[in-house]
């Protein structure tokens, strides 16, 4: 493999683990807005773990991933009891405090970054893609699996199951949030220099996307949505200014064509007439509540 | 001390399965229910009666966590649990079908019924409660690997019920059960709530159809804009001209 073709494949593992990571928190029907914060934990706290301790890379990816979850757990913990909207506008006011705090913080380079990382293997990346996928593999056909998609679908339903909605999604959080610290981990290892700035609310937007592109019911979705638009750029670089014209045409089309995303049953009712109906008739109905 | 006397019938029980005292709960500003209290002895089938809006799901609401109550207690079975989660509440035996069936529509009928037993451990009593409600619902059997989303009205209502079953309650709060079913879909649930009732789950039901639920229910509250109005047996309740004038459509004697 020469040295392009591996940065390529490096750079859409770490794209694969993203969305897969991101994925874990969709399908419980949450959706967080400052993923980036969680890659940035990951990213320092392995970058000067290998840097300044001289950790090997692996470990410090573990530490990476307990950071990274413990932050998941406490933003989860506050913001997922609340609405879905609280949740957005917490996980977003999180991301920039995390990018203010590395900013100001001396000791990683503040904003001019950190660097002095030596470099990550296809291998390692292959390895933890692997290990994320058997999860979900296992996830999906378990109870835990199964009460996430109750979650997802009628909160209210899952919670007259005897479903413990919030702890089950908070856990779910955390877990999203340590892959994510973990591809960050790699991501460090990547570029070879961080700084705060590459963990702002773009990067969460695509990691966002990743998800809504391939679409939330099934996990394999995500990894399609990772794919393409890591791919795309590329493909598309002889459109040269009018790339970001032509992607943000292909998106909308997308959305209008396929609401539930590539990948997913066109029953998924989202964003289409059907949702429309049900809604204005559920209007109608308002105040029948006895 | 006397020797202690075993009175008969479920009713005489000292401690009821269900005392709610005072509750108070509403959204927001606006208040729902207003004070309400009631008793629900095990065994017993009571009905909550009342028109649309008289705060009736509210109650229901409060009472199994969905949502908090402001003041008031609510004691399950002698026990204080006001403001406890849900899913505590289901695990200790508490269950309630919501308004409006609430089934997961993309998930299989089996599935939705797993789901109903997710607070318990038993893998071997599930499978075993899991065939006993599909015996019990013949058609939800045929169904079984089917989206519940493609379940007829009355199918998803039986679901619904199954589901709550499948916690093993000995509580049931029912929820408006014969909501947008046709008449003889109606008689049929009924019919299955006194079946359940008969088999001894206790069955707190609420209703708006007065009807209907007095003729299934032991006692009956009615309900009117967050108070309880009036209350007795079933039979009292249906025989006092007042109710038949209110609620039943006239007829009765002038008051």
């Amino acid at each position: 493999m020469d040295a392009y073709t591996e940065a390529v494949v490096i750079r859409l593992g770490i794209a694969i683990l993203l969305a897969l990571g991101y994925w874990i928190t969709a399908a419980t029907g949450k959706f967080s807005f400052g993923h980036a914060a969680f890659m940035a934990i990951g990213a320092y706290t392995a970058a000067i773990l290998t840097v300044n301790f001289e950790w090997s890379l692996a470990t410090s990816m573990l530490i990476s991933g307990l950071t990274a979850a413990v932050a998941g757990a406490f933003i989860g913990w506050i913001a997922l009891r609340l609405s879905i909207l609280y949740l957005a506008i917490i996980t977003f006011a999180f991301a920039e405090i995390v990018k203010i705090l590395l900013d100001s913080w001396d000791y990683v380079g503040g904003a001019s970054g950190l660097f002095g990382m030596r470099g990550t293997t296809v291998e390692l990346v292959a390895m933890c893609i692997g290990v994320v996928i058997v999860y979900l593999f296992f996830l999906a056909r378990s109870r835990k699996g199964l009460s996430y998609e109750a979650i997802r679908e009628d909160e209210q339903a899952a919670r007259a199951c005897g479903l413990g909605v919030t702890g089950i999604s908070v856990e779910a959080f955390a877990v999203s949030a340590a892959i994510t610290g973990v591809a960050g981990a790699l991501s460090a290892h990547e570029t070879l220099i961080i700084t705060p700035s590459q963990f702002g609310a773009p990067q969460s937007l695509l990691i966002i996307l990743f998800v809504v592109l391939g679409g939330v019911q099934y996990f394999w979705g995500a990894i399609v949505g990772a794919v393409v638009l890591t791919m795309l750029p590329i493909w598309f670089d002889f459109l040269d200014n009018y790339y970001q014209i032509t992607y943000g045409l292909l998106f909308v089309v997308l959305m209008i064509l396929r609401p539930q995303g590539i990948i997913g049953r066109s029953t998924e009712r989202r964003f289409n007439l059907g949702a429309l109906k049900k809604l204005a008739s559920s209007r109608n109905g308002a105040g029948r509540d006895g | 001390m006397a020797p202690e006397q075993r009175p008969a019938g479920p009713q005489a029980t000292a401690e009821p399965a269900l005392e709610v005292r005072e509750l108070r709960a509403g959204y927001g500003r606006i208040t729902g229910i207003d004070g309400i209290s009631l008793t629900v002895a095990p065994g017993e089938l009571v009905a909550l009666l009342g028109a649309n809006g008289a705060g009736k799901s509210t109650f229901l609401r409060a009472i199994s966590g969905m949502i908090r109550a402001w003041s008031g207690s609510v004691l399950f079975h002698g026990k204080e649990v006001t403001g406890q989660r849900s899913d505590r509440l289901v695990r200790s035996g508490m269950a309630h079908v919501p308004e409006g069936r609430r089934v997961l529509p993309t998930l299989t009928v089996e599935e939705n019924l797993r789901l109903g037993a997710f607070t318990r451990r038993r893998s071997g009593d599930v499978d075993a409660d899991l065939a006993s409600v599909l015996t019990r619902f013949g058609p939800l059997r045929e169904r079984r690997n089917q989206k519940a989303g493609t379940l007829s009205g009355g199918e998803q209502q039986m679901l619904s019920i199954g589901r709550a079953l499948m916690a093993r309650p000995t509580i049931l709060l029912l929820d408006e059960p014969s909501l947008g079913l046709s008449p003889r879909l109606v008689g049929e649930v009924f019919a299955l709530i006194r079946d359940l009732a008969s088999e001894g789950l206790t069955i707190l039901l609420v209703e708006q159809n007065v009807k209907q639920g007095l003729g299934c229910a032991d006692r009956g509250y009615l309900l009117s804009t967050g108070s309880v109005v009036m209350t007795g047996s079933a039979q009292e309740l249906l025989a006092n001209p007042k109710v038949i004038d209110s609620y039943l459509g006239g007829r009765g004697q002038e008051v």
